[in-house]
């Protein structure tokens, strides 16, 4: 009973007192949300497209200094080790990388690398090159072997 | 109706509170994300330098690997310097005694710098060896070792 009176009265407000009132506020709600609802959306959407796209940035600086820290722990080593193009393995596989090498000028023996990651990401494909140089010269023997008696007892030696 | 007519509008400006409070909410996250751009940015060069000043450290050191202590060439030269992609290197060598070299490479990219220093120590080392054609021999051998 209490429930009819109280939409009667309301209906009888709106009639008599407030006509349209709602719709017109309802109106300039919805102008309201067309008009500032539109880039707000967008600026969330865009916030998190922009947080995936920065977590795959981070995975992709870190990946390529781990190859190249391998790299070059490796290539002191053993000399012949190349690096060449290539994929991470999973759970990076949408990952790869490019090598070059060109040698440095007015050098012998030193090379520089480019080691270039690309992958794809919400904004498009986007690549991060890291340059490093590498000498062949520090694997190969440099002593310089002089051979000379030990002892004067003996006389020079012929060699 | 008193009640009822103090309303007026009300929607209205609970939809505009509303507004604000998601607008801040946009805002803040965008400010979040210039944020972590940024520290992508500084993580980007920090690492580019990084090997960009070891490649200066790589440089000074292979060119000492052909020089002895009693013919080294940076007194005369001067500094080394080079460019790499990601930024430039100057390496500056310092003869610290008889047989220790200070290297010192500074990377450059924009106003980021990074140093990167080592000793390169020049070792000789003394072997007999008598199992030779000739009575015996001695050998030196010398090299240079990089101590980061």
């Amino acid at each position: 009973m209490f429930t009819v009176f109280f939409f009667y009265d309301i209906i009888f407000f709106m009639k008599i007192k407030n006509r349209g009132m709602s719709l017109v506020e309802l109106m300039i709600t919805l102008v309201i949300l067309v008009i500032a609802g539109g880039p707000i959306i967008y600026m969330f959407i865009m916030s998190s497209k922009g947080v995936a796209v920065e977590a795959d940035f981070f995975k992709g600086i870190y990946l390529t200094q781990q190859l190249v820290e391998d790299y070059l722990s490796e290539v002191y080593v053993n000399p012949k080790v190349v690096l060449t193009d290539g994929k991470f393995k999973e759970p990076f596989e949408d990952y790869s990388y490019t090598v070059k090498y060109e040698e440095v000028e007015n050098e012998d023996l030193l090379y520089k690398v480019t080691v270039t990651t690309s992958w794809k990401s919400g904004i498009g494909s986007i690549k991060y090159p890291v340059s490093f140089l590498i000498s062949k010269r520090y694997s190969l023997t440099i002593e310089n072997k002089t051979h000379t008696a030990w002892d004067e007892e003996y006389g020079p030696l012929g060699f | 109706m008193v009640h009822l007519a103090s309303k007026k509008g009300s929607t209205l400006v609970i939809i505009l509170a509303l507004i604000g409070v998601f607008s801040i909410l946009g805002v803040s996250l965008l400010m979040s994300n210039s944020q972590t751009d940024k520290e992508r940015k500084f993580i980007i060069n920090q690492q580019q330098l990084y090997y960009v000043a070891e490649a200066g450290l790589t440089h000074a050191f292979h060119k000492l690997k052909t020089h002895t202590p009693s013919d080294l060439w940076f007194e005369e030269e001067g500094k080394i310097s080079a460019k790499l992609d990601s930024g430039s290197y100057d390496v500056t060598l310092v003869l610290v005694d008889k047989n220790s070299v200070e290297i010192k490479s500074t990377a450059t990219l924009g106003k980021s710098k990074i140093t990167r220093t080592a000793t390169a120590k020049f070792l000789e080392d003394r072997r007999i060896t008598l199992n030779t054609p000739f009575l015996c021999q001695e050998e030196i051998s010398r090299q240079w070792v990089l101590n980061f």
